[in-house]
C-alpha cells in the first residue's frame, strides 16, 4: 500500500498543478508548444483515417443504402408512371375540351359522347367501334362527329357497342357543298383513307383551301357539318364535272373520342 | 380438350387485329394477323386444319368488323387451301413454300373479299384497291409470314403435337 502513495501523490500533484495553472492562464505556453508538435501528426493521421473511416462507415451503411436505393428506384418508377398518367390525362382533357368546344359552337344538336374502342380489322373497310349502343340511345343511321367535324354514320347498333362507317370508306357518300360558292357535290371515301368530292360543276368556282360542309341534301346528314378543305381540283376542261381532292377535318387515324348526334332523324330516300 | 385452345387464341388475335394493331401501326394497310395464322397453320398442320381455323377466326374477325358477316370466312377459304402448295410438295423448300403461299393467299383473300363486297352493294374501286391495298398487304403479309410460321410451329409442337403427328403420318 505505501508503495502507491508516492506515485498517486505525484499524479494528483501534477493534476492539481495543471488545474491551478490553467485557472491562472499559465498553460498556454507549454500547451501551444505541444500542440505545434502534435498538430501535423494529428492532421496526417486524421487525413489518413478519414477515408478509412468513411470506408468502414460505408460498410456499415451498405445494407441501409441498398434498401434506400431500392426504395428510391421504386419511387422513381411510381413518379414516372404518374408523369405518364398526368400527361395522358392532360391530352384527354385537351381532346374533351375540343369536343366541348364543338358542342358549344354547334348548340342545335344533342350529343352523346363516346369512346373509340376498336377499328375495323379489315384493310378494305373503314369503320370504328364505339362504346355506346342501343342501351344508351344509339340507333342505326345516327350521325357521328368529332371536334374536327364529320366522322360518319352508325351502321350497326348493338346493346353496348356500335359500329360507325367512316366517311373515308369507299362505300360512304355525303352530300356536300363548298361554303364560299355553295357549289354542291358528293364527298366519297377513297381507298387510301382520303376524301374526294365528285359532281362539282365545271363552271363552279373552287379554290384550294375552300371549306367543305355537309349540304343536308338527301336527308342523310345534317346541314353545315364541317367535312374538310379543298386541296386540289382534277379533271379536264372538257369534263362536265370537276373532282376535288379534300383534306379531311378529322384525323381519323388518331380518333379517340367522338360525339353521336342523337336528335337528328336521317331521312332515307328510296 | 387442349386442342380447343386454338379458339381463344384466335379470339385474342382478332381483338389484337382490331384494337392494338391499328393503334400501333396507324397506316392505311396493316398486316392481316388472322390470314397469317390460318395460312401458317395450314402449312404446318394441313389444309383441313386451316379450314377449321379459317371458319372460327373468320367469324371472330367478322363479328368485330363493319363488313358483312361471313366475308372473312369466305375470304379465308382460298387462304386455307393455299396450304396445298405445301401438302403436295410443289416446292422443295419449306420457307419458299410459305412465302409463296402468303403472297398467293393474300391476293386470293383480297380478291375474294372484294368480290363479296361488290356483290353486297359496296362500291369497290378495283384498280385503286388492287394498287393501294391488295399489293401492299400481300407484300407485308409475305414479309411477316416467316415469324408467324416459326411461332406457330413451336406453339403447335407444344400444344397440339397429335395434330402434327397425324399430318406427318398422312
Amino acid at each position: 500500500m505505501p508503495r502507491f502513495v508516492l506515485p498517486v501523490t505525484l499524479v494528483l500533484a501534477v493534476a492539481i498543478a495543471g488545474v491551478v495553472l490553467t485557472e491562472h492562464g499559465r498553460t498556454e505556453g507549454p500547451e501551444g508548444a505541444v500542440l505545434r508538435i502534435v498538430r501535423p501528426v494529428q492532421s496526417a493521421v486524421s487525413d489518413g483515417a478519414t477515408p478509412v473511416g468513411h470506408f468502414f462507415r460505408s460498410l456499415f451503411r451498405a445494407y441501409s443504402l441498398d434498401s434506400e436505393n431500392e426504395r428510391l428506384e421504386q419511387r422513381i418508377g411510381e413518379l414516372q408512371s404518374q408523369i405518364v398518367h398526368v400527361s395522358e390525362v392532360e391530352a384527354e382533357n385537351e381532346r374533351l375540351r375540343a369536343l366541348l368546344g364543338y358542342t358549344e359552337s354547334n348548340p342545335g344538336w344533342t350529343y352523346l359522347p363516346a369512346t373509340v374502342i376498336g377499328r375495323d380489322p379489315s384493310n378494305l373497310v373503314q369503320s370504328i367501334s364505339i362504346d355506346r349502343g342501343t342501351n344508351d340511345g344509339v340507333r342505326e343511321g345516327m350521325v357521328v362527329v368529332a371536334s374536327g367535324g364529320l366522322v360518319g354514320k352508325v351502321t350497326r347498333a348493338l346493346p353496348t357497342v356500335s359500329k360507325v362507317l367512316l366517311i373515308t370508306d369507299t362505300s360512304s357518300a355525303v352530300n356536300a357543298m363548298i361554303e364560299r360558292s355553295r357549289a354542291k357535290g358528293i364527298v366519297r371515301g377513297g381507298v387510301s383513307a382520303g376524301l374526294t368530292m365528285d359532281y362539282v360543276g365545271r363552271a363552279q368556282e373552287v379554290a384550294p383551301g375552300d371549306i367543305v360542309l355537309s349540304s343536308g341534301l338527301g336527308g342523310g346528314f345534317p346541314k353545315g357539318i364541317l367535312i374538310g378543305q379543298v386541296r386540289s381540283s382534277a379533271g379536264d376542261d372538257l369534263d362536265m364535272f370537276q373532282q376535288l381532292d379534300l383534306e379531311s377535318a378529322v384525323r381519323f387515324q388518331i380518333l379517340e373520342e367522338v360525339l353521336v348526334i342523337t336528335n337528328f332523324e336521317p331521312t332515307e330516300l328510296e | 380438350m387442349r386442342y380447343y385452345l386454338f379458339i381463344p387464341a384466335l379470339f385474342v388475335l382478332a381483338v389484337l387485329q382490331s384494337s392494338a394493331l391499328s393503334w400501333l401501326l396507324p397506316f392505311p394497310v396493316r398486316p392481316d394477323l388472322m390470314l397469317l395464322a390460318v395460312l401458317s397453320w395450314g402449312m404446318i398442320a394441313g389444309a383441313h386444319q386451316a379450314l377449321l381455323w379459317g371458319l372460327v377466326g373468320g367469324l371472330m374477325v367478322d363479328l368485330l368488323s363493319g363488313a358483312p358477316l361471313g366475308l372473312t370466312i369466305i375470304a379465308l377459304v382460298p387462304v386455307a387451301l393455299t396450304a396445298l402448295v405445301r401438302e403436295y410438295s410443289v416446292l422443295e423448300s419449306n420457307i419458299l413454300a410459305v412465302l409463296l403461299g402468303a403472297f398467293i393467299g393474300s391476293v386470293l383473300f383480297y380478291l375474294a373479299s372484294m368480290i363479296v363486297l361488290q356483290s353486297t352493294g359496296t362500291r369497290v374501286p378495283w384498280g385503286e384497291t388492287f394498287l393501294h391495298v391488295l399489293l401492299p398487304a400481300a407484300v407485308v403479309n409475305s414479309a411477316l409470314v416467316p415469324v408467324a410460321y416459326i411461332a406457330l410451329r413451336s406453339l403447335g409442337e407444344r400444344l397440339w403435337p397429335e395434330q402434327l403427328i397425324a399430318v406427318r403420318e398422312d
